[in-house]
């Protein structure tokens, strides 16, 4: 019968549900879509089992299927990114009085608004636990290409924290 | 003047916190998602990929990319 996939498949993937899920709520930010996203995933992975090689990562694997898939949609879709940051930073400006200390109100509304190649990077990198040379193979560019993408977003994100910390008085000037 | 190099102070002395700063958001955001239960869709999906009522779908995407 056709049912030779690779034994211990399904426990693999179940296995790696709760990363894939994480990853795919950076990539698209909308947890709807996230799960969908793991979905077609899974689905992928399973039809095309044999191009995993056995030894190798496979979160890594899933993760290069998944990232192909959202960038595949993605670029079909064109979501309005321009506008969405147009309105989050107007938001961002009208309220910098309640920011009490410096800190994100919302760290997650500021990785979406990073664009999806830095954003995937920062999660690959900083959250993900994979090698620059790992992402850099996920993602199908160099390392180099990696590196800048998420110096890119940590300044992208370093700027927007003292954007919103902008206005209150700082912590501690010794005039009094 | 005294405000341009008190921020020019502040930035360099800031960064490398601001930096940690994010990195333990950003692993707070992606842990608490990866310890989210798996739910039931996901493990029923699997059974029916498993009794290859799902077979066909994954083939289907390639070739029909517009751009």
């Amino acid at each position: 019968m056709n049912h030779s996939k690779a034994p211990g498949l399904k426990e693999q993937l179940l296995a790696e549900i709760p990363s894939l899920r994480a990853f795919a709520l950076s990539l698209s930010g909308i947890a709807d879509r996230a799960d969908d996203l793991v979905q077609d995933t899974l689905v992928k992975a399973w039809a095309n089992a044999d191009s995993f090689t056995h030894g190798t990562n496979m979160r890594a694997w899933l993760f290069t299927i998944m990232r192909n898939t959202f960038f595949s949609q993605y670029r079909k879709a064109r979501r309005e990114v321009q506008d969405v940051d147009g309105e989050a930073a107007a938001r961002l400006v009208a309220m910098p009085d309640q920011m009490s200390h410096l800190d994100f109100t919302d760290f997650k509304a500021e990785l979406d608004q990073l664009p999806a190649d830095q954003r995937e990077a920062l999660v690959l990198i900083g959250a993900s636990g994979f090698s620059y040379e790992e992402a850099a193979e996920i993602c199908g560019v160099a390392v180099g290409t990696i590196k800048s993408r998420v110096n890119r977003a940590r300044r992208r994100l370093i700027e927007r924290l003292a954007l919103q910390s902008e206005g209150e008085p700082a912590p501690d000037v010794s005039k009094a | 003047m005294t405000d341009n190099s008190n921020n020019n102070r502040a930035d360099i002395g800031l960064e490398p916190l601001l930096q940690a700063h994010i990195g333990r958001k950003l692993r707070e955001f992606y842990d608490s998602a990866v310890r989210e239960p798996v739910p039931d869709r996901f493990k029923l999906l699997l059974d029916q990929l498993e009794n290859g009522e799902l077979e066909s779908v994954g083939h289907e995407d390639e070739g029909n990319d517009p751009a």
